[in-house]
């Protein structure tokens, strides 16, 4: 059999493969230690039950389910967000797909580990499938995710056969033997025929249509295990695209942070260009507004009608022990939006003129928050261990600081596609898990029947630990993905050279046909 | 068959808290002891909830018992993952601590609150251990699994098949024949009307004393032991019981009807509120 040629690897996407310095095993050591210390939380609470937590009647979901609803949530970005470009045919997609599509398989492995540690019988996790009854919402989680994970297993390694055949021929001597033996075998035999190459482009269209109405139902049935009950602000008709636009909006953030871990640690800014951010960041802001005009008509229909069960619940959010939590998801996603948006409309004449004036001055407010913050002891905890009493001289002087750095970071961000979307993202992911937990718990801690006490929630060590773990085994499996898979999806980015006059003819489709022609008239020669 | 259902009228309770400890001991309900009584892990089949209406000194405590509602229309039977809760032919709510996974979402669909998570294998303090009920039924569950009141399920099928065997009480028996036709009734209808025989010797008690004690061991635990005999217990499906006609007064209502649950427990309001008006 005749093989066609394969071009070269570019040697910056086969470095993050081929050679690990001491940082790297540095960061899996720590990430394994925090790992171990969550299986070991985990197995102290096998041995007891799970009375080692802080749940308790009538909180009987804590940090386990906000969790599971926050993995599931930066699930959906990443097949969503690689499905909707390649079908919109968007070019600028090629670098970054890989990447978004391992967030969401990881997410959703990590999400499953949440479940299993709430359940409290958990060796009878199959009964699920033995005995399920559809009647359920657990049920329909059950199926939704389940062939979510699979669809997104095939949508990840699809597009991974050429890589690897490209990493069977082309691996370099000295590489050892077990990687050589990997990738040949999961090539499954891929040599880039035309005919092979046909049939994966069809099998790529036809899972990237099938993985969106999936990954829209797993969000959907993921907030009606909660809507399907009868408790105040729970039982919401607009919970399934609420969840979802929000599951979206914090899958962009992560695949962001993401694509700018790889692009700073190994080098790849060749690849991931401020551009790919512009976009993603574009992207986000959408979803914020998205994300602002669901929790506003939410909240703003069940304060309006007033109903006591509901206000009870409204109550302790906006105002109640989970105040903190509630308005600091709001400003961070507040914060969210003004640092992509606001630096763009800031002049850039007065931005060259006065930024190198302001920098010693924001530094200089930065120090004092930090001098402030370490003089702070910590007073009695609200919910989450958060405090929220400070005296009198920081409450002026703390807002103040506060202003002068947000303006100056504003006007540092001018310019910055890539700080301006690492900052935003971070506070979308924050501002996503505050909101998974302020719409888990306060709810439970207000029982509906009259006379019932109301529920306190302090999440104990084995909690805490558990959900370190989940993040840090999230992170530890991209990082050992990365070790064993190109991370930028080689072949994707080789084909877009020879997508270019396929590109040109398409736009020219798009055009009045006079204008198409002379266009090409002028370019042509 | 029969529909268990339970009347608990309001006016007659003290919120003495007999109930509650009458279900403990019957049904093996563990102790949380007081430190995690304080963590909010305390497990009561029956409770006695205060509902405390207006501010001092124009302030009133109406206290509500309450054991699972057994609706007809169960949330927490709907949610089940696994079909660890179900509807038995009574219309009890049961749980099955076999396959029930621990996931608790029942308890979150239960608007009442009345079902329980076994946060720890179950304990008693040391004396306690050797006066468990050995009934096979309300024996004591594993971790992990959620748990609730059964209408005493194990006395209501005890006494069915004392009836079967002839077994029953002399006095319930002579009842039942003169109550029901010749020959051979359906098993299910002579164990509605000795539910409800044994329930109307038990409120006339008050006036004479010829009740054999074991007579009233048939009947749920709480009903047993109520020294207000507020609560009444039987079939609301046989319209000459005690407790049909009860659950049909002016006086009768339910908890948070408007839900649509369909509960099978009612209460007598307090009949003051009446009179003033």
């Amino acid at each position: 059999m005749k093989k066609p040629e394969s071009k070269p690897i570019d040697p910056v996407l086969l470095a993050p493969i081929l050679r690990t310095g001491p940082g790297y095993w540095l960061t899996v050591a720590a990430l394994s230690a925090v790992v171990a210390w969550g299986i070991y939380a985990w197995v102290q609470q096998i041995r007891a039950g799970l009375g080692v937590t802080g749940m308790n009647t009538p909180v009987y979901w804590g940090l386990y389910i906000t969790n599971f609803v926050f993995f599931i949530g930066i699930s959906h970005a990443g097949t969503l967000i690689s499905a909707i470009l390649r079908i919109a045919g968007a070019e600028w997609r090629r670098p970054i797909t890989r990447a978004a599509e391992a967030v969401t398989v990881f997410a959703l492995i990590l999400a499953l580990t949440q479940i299993i540690a709430d359940m409290g019988r958990p060796e009878r996790l199959l009964n699920l499938i033995f005995r399920g009854r559809l009647q359920s919402p657990l049920l329909w989680d059950v199926l939704s995710v389940g062939v979510y994970l699979l669809g997104c297993i095939t949508y990840l390694y699809l597009p991974l056969l050429p890589d690897l055949a490209l990493l069977r021929d082309q691996l370099p001597l000295q590489a050892p033997a077990w990687r050589r033996q990997l990738y040949r075998i999961l090539a499954l035999g891929w040599h880039g025929s035309a005919e092979q190459r046909h049939r994966l482009e069809k099998a790529i269209g036809v899972m990237a249509i099938f993985i969106i109405p999936i990954a829209v139902s797993v969000h959907t049935v993921v907030s009606w295990v909660f809507a399907m009950t009868l408790r105040p602000m729970w039982h919401s008709t607009i919970f399934g695209p609420y969840f979802v636009i929000g599951a979206i909006y914090s899958g962009i953030a992560t695949i962001i942070l993401a694509m700018a871990l790889i692009r700073k640690v190994w080098h790849l800014e060749s690849y991931l260009k401020p551009l790919h951010f512009n976009y993603l960041a574009l992207l986000l802001v959408a979803f914020n507004a998205l994300w602002f005009y669901f929790t506003f008509a939410e909240y703003l229909t069940t304060g309006y009608g007033s109903v006591p069960v509901e206000m009870a619940v409204f109550g302790a959010k906006l105002g109640g022990e989970f105040r903190l939590l509630f308005w600091g998801m709001v400003i961070s996603m507040a914060l969210a939006f003004a640092f992509i948006v606001f630096p763009r409309l800031l002049p850039a004449g007065w931005v060259r003129v006065a930024y190198p004036r302001l920098r010693p001055v924001t530094a200089a407010a930065a120090g004092a928050l930090l001098v402030v913050a370490l003089l702070s002891v910590q007073p009695p905890p609200v919910a989450l261990g958060l405090s929220s009493d400070m005296g009198a001289v920081r409450r002026v002087l703390v807002p103040a600081l506060l202003i002068v750095l947000f303006l100056g970071s504003l006007v540092y961000l001018k310019g910055r596609m890539i700080a301006q979307a690492v900052v935003a993202s971070l506070l979308v992911d924050v501002g996503m898990w505050l909101e998974r937990f302020t719409i888990v718990v306060p709810t439970e801690t207000r029982p509906m029947q009259a006379g019932y006490l109301i529920g306190i929630y302090h999440p104990t060590w084995v909690e805490w630990a558990i959900t370190a773990a989940a993040f840090a085994a999230f992170v530890l499996i991209y990082l050992i993905f990365i070790k064993l898979f190109p991370i930028i999806s080689i072949w994707e980015v080789q084909e877009a050279s020879e997508a270019i006059p396929a590109t040109v003819r398409r736009l020219r489709t798009y055009l009045p046909e006079r204008i198409g022609e002379s266009k090409m008239r002028t370019g042509g020669d | 068959m029969p529909r268990w259902g339970m009347v608990i009228d309001l006016d007659r309770c003290t919120a003495c808290q007999a109930c509650t400890a009458a279900c403990r001991a019957e049904n093996n309900v563990p102790f949380a002891g007081p430190e995690e009584a304080a963590r909010g892990r305390a497990m009561f089949w029956n409770v006695v909830v205060p509902v405390i209406e207006g501010e001092y000194p124009e302030v009133r405590a109406t206290f509500i018992p309450m054991p699972c509602m057994q609706c007809d229309n169960a949330p927490c039977i709907k949610v089940c993952p696994v079909g660890a809760t179900y509807r038995n032919p009574e219309g009890v709510v049961l749980q099955d601590y076999d396959s029930c996974i621990g996931c608790r979402l029942c308890m979150l669909a239960c608007p009442y609150n009345r079902r329980y998570f076994n946060w720890y294998a179950p304990q008693w303090p040391e004396p306690m251990t050797r006066y468990l009920s050995p009934d096979p039924e309300p024996r004591p569950r594993p971790k992990g699994v959620v748990e609730k009141c059964t209408f005493c399920i194990q006395r209501l099928n005890r006494l069915k098949k004392d009836l079967e065997e002839g077994k029953a009480p002399q006095a319930v028996m002579v009842k039942l024949a003169n109550k029901l036709e010749k020959g051979k009734p359906p098993a299910d209808k002579v164990w509605s009307e000795a539910v409800d025989i044994l329930m109307r010797r038990h409120l006339a008690d008050e006036a004479d004393g010829d009740l054999d004690p074991g007579e009233v061991g048939y009947l749920p635990a709480c009903v047993q032991t109520c020294p207000a005999f507020a609560r009444v217990f039987g079939d609301l499906d046989n319209p000459d019981s005690l407790v049909s006609r009860l659950a049909r007064s002016r006086r009768a209502f339910r908890l948070q009807e408007e839900l649509g649950t369909q509960p099978k427990v009612f209460y007598l309001k307090e009949g003051e509120w009446d009179e003033e008006a």
